[in-house]
C-alpha cells in the first residue's frame, strides 16, 4: 500500500509544479509580449523616420535640386570648350 | 460485479462518447470553428509588401516608397459637443468639405476613413490638436525624388480592378510583377467592444517585398538629355521631341528622354495620351537617317562601293507616274556613294535600291529587325508591320530608299542603326541592368545579340562615309570640334490624308562617337519644328550639343 501512495504522491507533486510553471511561464510571456509590442512600436517608429530622413537626403540630392541650387548661387553652363591638341614634337617645332 | 461492470461500462462509453464529441470538435469541425472564435476576438488584415525600388546606374533610386498617413476617425469615440469642433478643424487641415467629415461622424462605425496620402507635417499638426476618436494608418506611395525625370521611361504606379496598386506604362508596367512582391496577412486582436487593441500576431511569412531594378540609365546622361531636348524644343518651336542614347556595343540603354511628358506623381493630372514614351511607341517615316541602313545593306551585298558613281544621278528619275526628285532640286552628275549618303541624295539612294532589288531589300529589312519589335523591356511597343512581298511597287522600293513610306519606331531605327557602330551586330536594347531580390540577391540581365545584319569590314567602310556625313554634310557647322563622329540627318514629310504636309516634318539626327570606339549611340528626333523644317538646322545641334557633354562626361580626349 506504501508504493501507490508515493506514487500518487510524486503524480500531484509534478502537476502542482507543472501548473506553477504554467502560471510563471504565462505570467512572464505576458508582460514579456507587452515589452516586445512595445519595441515593435520602437523599431516601426525608427523605420519611419527613417523613411522621412531618406526622402529628405534624396531631395536634396536629386540633380535637379543641385541644378536649380547652383543656377542660383550664380553657377553657369560654360558653353565655350578650350580643346589643347596633342603638343608639337620639340624638333619639329625648330 | 454487475455493478461494479455497469458502472465501468457506463464510465468507459461516457468517456467514449466526450472523446467522439471532442474528435468532432477538434478534428471534423476545427478549421470553421477556429475561425468563428478567431472572428470574435481578431480581425485578419491583408499586409501589402514593399513595392521594389527603380534605380539608375549609379544607385540613386529615381523611384521609391514614401510614408504618407491615411485619416480615419470613430464616430463613436467623438461626444456630441466635440462634432462641431472636429468637423470644423478636420475640414480645414485636410481640404474636404465639412459635409463629408459630419457625414462620416454620423455612422454608426468604429472606423471611418477620411483622407488618403498625408504628409508626415500635416499629421503631426494634426495630432498636437489632440482630436478625440481621430487616428492615423500608415501608408506606403510612390516617391519620385528627380520628380519628372525619365517620367516615360518609368512609367507610374495605378490601382487595378482590386484596388492593389499595379505599374503601368514604362518599367513600372513591365515589370510589375518583379517589383509588387506578395501580400502576406496579419491578424489585429479586437476588445470585447470590437475595439482594435494594440497585440498584434504577425504571419510575415508568406509576406515578400518587390524586387528592385537596376537601370542601365545614367542619371546624368538622362539629365542632359532631357535638359538639353527641352531647350532645344524652345529654340526650334517644335511641338515634341525625344532623345535615346544607347551604348552600342551591349544594348544598354543609357538614356530615354522626351516631350511632352508628365509627373508620375500626379499622373491624374496629365491627359492619358502623354503616358506614351515616344521612343518606343510612336512611329513615324524616318526619312533620310534611314539611308545610312539602306546604304549598308547596299554595300554589304556588294552591290555598290563607297566609289560607285551614281549613272542616274544627273537629275529627277520617273518611276512609274510619279517622279523623284533631291530635297533641295540640286542634282550631281556622277556622285559617288560616300556623296550621296553626304549630299544626302534621294536619286542615289533609289539607284542602290534598284541595284538591290526588292528581295535583297526586304531581306536586309529583316536583318536589320525593320517591321518587327526589338525586344526592349519597356510596356507599350508598338511595330508596323512590313507589307507582304506582292504589294511591294517599284515607288514602294524607292522612297523607302530614303526612308519614305515606311514607318518604324525611334528605338527600332537606333537599334539597327547601333549594328554599324558595333562591327555589324545588332544588339536588344534593354534598359534594365540588375534584378536584386528582397534577400539582396543580384540576377544579372546580360548582353544579348540579336544577329548579325551586316559584316564588321562594311561597318567600318559605312562608318567612314557616315563620319565624312557629319564633318563635311549639311550639320557640319554644329559638329563638335577635334572628335570623330559619325551620323546623318533626317528630315521626313508627314502622311496627311494620302499625301504629305509641305510645311510640316519630324527632323532627325542619328549618329555615334567617337566614330573609332564607341561610346554611344544617339538619335534625336524633333517633331515639327517651326523656326526651321530640317534636321541639319535643328536635331543635328542638340546631337552635338548632348554629344559635346558626353565627351566631357566621359571624359574623352579629342583626336583631331
Amino acid at each position: 500500500m506504501k508504493k501507490p501512495l508515493s506514487f500518487i504522491s510524486v503524480i500531484v507533486g509534478i502537476v502542482v509544479l507543472l501548473t506553477v510553471l504554467q502560471v510563471v511561464v504565462s505570467n512572464k510571456l505576458s508582460t514579456t509580449g507587452v515589452v516586445l509590442g512595445r519595441y515593435q512600436d520602437e523599431i516601426k517608429k525608427y523605420e519611419t523616420e527613417n523613411t522621412i530622413l531618406a526622402q529628405k537626403l534624396l531631395i536634396s540630392t536629386s540633380l535637379a535640386s543641385i541644378a536649380s541650387q547652383a543656377a542660383s548661387l550664380g553657377f553657369i553652363e560654360g558653353n565655350n570648350k578650350l580643346i589643347l591638341s596633342a603638343p608639337i614634337p620639340l624638333a619639329r617645332e625648330r | 460485479m454487475w455493478r461494479y461492470r455497469t458502472a465501468l461500462f457506463l464510465l468507459v462509453g461516457g468517456f467514449f462518447l466526450i472523446i467522439l464529441r471532442l474528435f468532432y470538435w477538434q478534428v471534423v469541425r476545427a478549421e470553421e470553428l477556429s475561425s468563428w472564435g478567431k472572428s470574435q476576438y481578431a480581425t485578419q488584415l491583408k499586409i501589402f509588401p514593399k513595392r521594389g525600388e527603380i534605380r539608375t546606374s549609379d544607385g540613386y533610386p529615381i523611384a521609391t516608397n514614401n510614408v504618407s498617413y491615411l485619416v480615419f476617425i470613430n464616430p463613436k469615440e467623438v461626444g456630441e459637443k466635440e462634432k462641431i469642433k472636429t468637423t470644423t478643424i478636420l475640414s480645414s487641415f485636410l481640404q474636404i468639405d465639412s459635409a463629408s467629415v459630419s457625414g462620416a461622424l454620423k455612422k454608426d462605425l468604429y472606423w471611418v476613413p477620411l483622407r488618403n496620402n498625408i504628409s508626415p507635417e500635416l499629421k503631426e499638426k494634426i495630432e498636437l490638436l489632440k482630436l478625440t476618436g481621430v487616428g492615423f494608418e500608415e501608408q506606403s506611395i510612390r516617391f519620385y525624388p528627380e520628380a519628372s525625370l525619365a517620367a516615360h521611361l518609368i512609367g507610374f504606379v495605378g490601382k487595378d480592378e482590386a484596388g492593389d496598386n499595379k505599374g503601368y506604362f514604362g518599367v513600372e508596367g513591365y515589370y510589375d510583377r518583379q517589383l509588387r512582391g506578395k501580400a502576406g496577412n496579419a491578424v489585429f486582436i479586437k476588445d470585447a467592444f470590437g475595439r482594435p487593441i494594440l497585440a498584434k500576431a504577425d504571419d510575415k511569412e508568406s509576406q515578400i517585398d518587390g524586387r528592385s531594378l537596376i537601370l542601365s540609365i545614367d542619371r546624368v546622361i538622362q539629365f542632359i538629355a532631357e535638359n538639353k531636348l527641352k531647350k532645344g524644343l524652345v529654340k526650334y518651336g517644335a511641338v515634341g521631341g525625344a532623345v535615346v542614347i544607347m551604348n552600342p556595343k551591349t544594348g544598354n540603354i543609357l538614356a530615354i528622354a522626351s516631350f511632352p511628358s508628365f509627373d508620375p506623381s500626379s499622373y491624374q493630372e496629365f491627359d492619358s495620351t502623354s503616358y506614351k514614351n515616344p521612343a518606343v511607341s510612336n512611329l513615324f517615316e524616318p526619312g533620310s537617317t534611314f539611308k545610312s541602313l539602306i546604304m549598308s545593306a547596299g554595300i554589304d551585298a556588294k552591290v555598290v562601293k563607297p566609289d560607285t558613281k551614281c549613272p542616274i544621278c544627273a537629275g529627277p528619275v520617273a518611276i512609274g507616274e510619279y517622279q523623284v526628285r533631291t530635297w533641295n532640286n540640286e542634282y550631281h552628275k556622277d556622285v559617288t556613294m560616300t556623296d550621296v549618303i553626304k549630299n544626302s541624295d534621294n536619286i542615289g539612294m533609289v539607284y542602290v535600291s534598284q541595284e538591290l532589288g526588292i528581295e535583297k531589300m526586304l531581306e536586309y529589312f529583316e536583318k536589320f529587325g525593320i517591321g518587327s519589335l526589338t525586344g526592349i523591356d519597356l510596356q507599350g511597343e508598338t511595330v508596323a508591320e512590313l507589307k507582304p512581298r506582292n504589294q511591294w511597287y517599284p515607288i514602294d522600293i524607292a522612297t523607302a530608299s530614303f526612308g519614305q513610306g515606311i514607318s518604324i519606331t525611334p528605338i527600332m531605327l537606333l537599334t539597327a542603326f547601333s549594328s554599324i557602330a558595333n562591327e555589324g551586330k545588332r544588339m536588344e536594347p534593354h534598359v534594365v541592368a540588375k534584378i536584386e531580390t528582397a534577400k539582396g540577391e543580384i540576377i544579372e540581365i546580360k548582353p544579348k545579340m540579336i544577329n548579325q545584319p551586316i559584316s564588321s569590314e562594311t561597318a567600318k567602310v559605312m562608318k567612314e562615309i557616315l563620319v565624312k556625313a557629319a564633318s563635311q554634310g549639311e550639320a557640319k557647322f554644329a559638329s563638335v570640334k577635334g572628335y570623330r563622329i559619325a551620323g546623318k540627318t533626317g528630315t521626313a514629310q508627314i502622311p496627311i490624308a494620302g499625301h504629305y504636309d509641305p510645311n510640316k516634318t519630324i527632323a532627325s539626327f542619328i549618329g555615334f562617337a567617337p566614330a573609332d570606339d564607341p561610346k554611344f549611340a544617339m538619335l534625336v528626333v524633333v517633331d515639327k519644328p517651326t523656326s526651321s523644317i530640317y534636321g541639319s538646322e535643328t536635331a543635328a545641334p542638340i546631337f552635338f550639343d548632348i554629344a559635346s557633354d558626353l565627351f566631357t562626361y566621359y571624359n574623352i580626349a579629342p583626336t583631331e
